[in-house]
């Protein structure tokens, strides 16, 4: 039998991820309390995205491939150099989908697993670009003035968006279901 | 536990280290060394910024709007406050035109073409801040087809941000002045007065206090806080005459030996929506 390939569930998923990829460095440039002072706060609306398909859909080798094929997108656009989020997102990812089968699926659930994974990756990221001298910050430094306003603004849009973004997701669903 | 740590997975993560650590190692060794990016990049954030641009113009404009808006709330008194600075600047635009002039007529009398003053502008609009916890990049919408060079310095409004820092066809990168342990803040400077000669290099930036560091400074006397520093053009790619900031405090280093003048710069590193590319024209070689 033939493999027809669903185009809604290849450009659904892609489409929603690339939005959210440009939308991270306009939410950058844009909010000035993320950028005033010291602060240095990310907006991680792509890792959202990626946390509520983990956990509403099942396609885990599309996520990886996805994850892949966006960190290294995010490498090139934002950070100009690659092999950081290359690897380190389909990383984090895989963590994900292999944790995530211990829990069913609730906004507590997602929230915390998003919060987990945004704070271990940013320190992962830190700590190798402090063994490869790109940043000088002290280790509190850096908590105080990276990870406490990214988590905050990003928890607070988390809550915000996920009734929203599931409500856009299941229709996703759906539409698969039709074709 | 043990499905967990099997011999598998344990590979792929080593696997996966390992290619993190060569890939970032050749990365920056490309950055740094090379004024070309890798062909693959160049085209890559062509084609990111070119949709990035579509999306983020809708975005700008309804910033603009929402800046306007407040804006019209103190329109009135800042209107009063503005029509009183007025007539000085009036007096201020004559002076600079004159003496504008004069410069002109004086270098064609010595048969000067072009000095260390002389730079023309790339206007560009940011299309997106870099949302990464190493450097702080923005991205601009002017490439090399309009003759944007790496390492060339970019001002907003009133003074420096940083350096061209990645330069691709339709678009490059910004390294901003706060971004530390990189070039992006190394400008060769002066401290502006006519009766000194304080000269020196920026040479890095202090994320805690936000202060910009000068130092190799020939000389402290005379040096008070609130003068401006400008950028002397003896650098090579900059001209002279770039307002980076005014002077904070000057101390003496972490030895007790040489002295370090402390700047606050002169811009608001947090909002930008366009950026100023200098061109110097006169050339390295």
């Amino acid at each position: 039998m033939k493999r027809v390939v669903n185009t809604f569930k290849v450009i659904g998923p892609f489409v929603m991820l690339a939005v959210a990829f440009y939308l991270d460095g306009i939410l950058k440039l844009g909010l000035d309390f993320l950028n005033s002072g010291n602060n240095n706060g990310l907006p991680q609306i792509m890792l959202m995205v990626f946390v509520m398909f983990a956990f509403k859909f099942d396609m885990n080798r599309e996520l990886i491939v996805y994850s892949f094929v966006f960190g290294f997108l995010y490498d090139i656009y934002y950070m100009n150099i690659f092999g950081v989020y290359t690897v380190i997102l389909p990383l984090f990812v895989s963590l994900l989908l292999f944790a995530k089968e211990y829990f069913p699926d609730s906004i507590i659930i997602e929230t915390s697993y998003y919060l987990l994974v945004l704070v271990a990756m940013h320190t992962v990221v830190f700590v190798l670009g402090l063994i490869f001298k790109t940043v000088n910050l002290n280790f509190i430094d850096f908590l105080s003035f990276t990870i406490w306003p990214t988590v905050w603004f990003n928890l607070i849009i988390f809550l915000l968006l996920y009734v929203p973004l599931s409500w856009l997701i299941y229709k996703l669903i759906d539409l698969r279901r039709v074709f | 536990m043990n499905k967990f740590f099997s011999n598998k997975k344990l590979i792929i993560l080593m696997i996966a280290v390992i290619f993190t650590f060569g890939l970032i190692a050749v990365s920056l060794n490309i950055r740094d060394n090379k004024n070309d990016s890798p062909f693959f990049q160049q085209a890559g954030n062509d084609t990111t910024s070119l949709f990035g641009r579509i999306i983020s113009t809708p975005v700008n404009a309804i910033r603009n709007f929402g800046n306007n808006a407040s804006d019209l709330m103190n329109t009135y008194s800042e209107n009063k406050r503005l029509k009183a600075k007025l007539s000085e600047y009036e007096q201020t635009k004559v002076e600079l035109s004159t003496k504008n002039n004069e410069n002109k007529d004086l270098k064609k009398q010595l048969d000067l073409y072009n000095t260390l003053t002389d730079y023309s502008r790339i206007n560009a609009s940011v299309i997106n801040r870099s949302p990464s916890d190493w450097q702080n990049y923005l991205t601009i919408n002017r490439g090399s087809l309009k003759g944007i060079k790496k390492n060339m310095p970019v001002m907003s409004g009133s003074g420096l941000i940083g350096r061209i820092a990645d330069v691709n066809k339709t678009s490059s990168k910004v390294e901003l002045i706060s971004s530390e342990n990189s070039s992006s803040n190394r400008f060769a400077a002066e401290v502006l007065s006519t009766s000194l000669n304080v000269n020196g290099v920026i040479t890095g930036y202090n994320t805690n206090s936000g202060l910009l560091e000068m130092t190799q400074v020939n000389t402290v006397d005379g040096v008070v806080t609130g003068q401006k520093i400008i950028t002397s053009g003896l650098g090579g790619i900059t001209p002279r005459g770039l307002y980076i900031g005014k002077v904070l405090s000057v101390k003496k280093d972490n030895y007790g030996l040489s002295n370090v003048i402390y700047i606050k710069p002169a811009t608001d590193l947090t909002k930008f929506t366009v950026v100023t590319v200098i061109d110097r024209s006169v050339g390295d070689n």
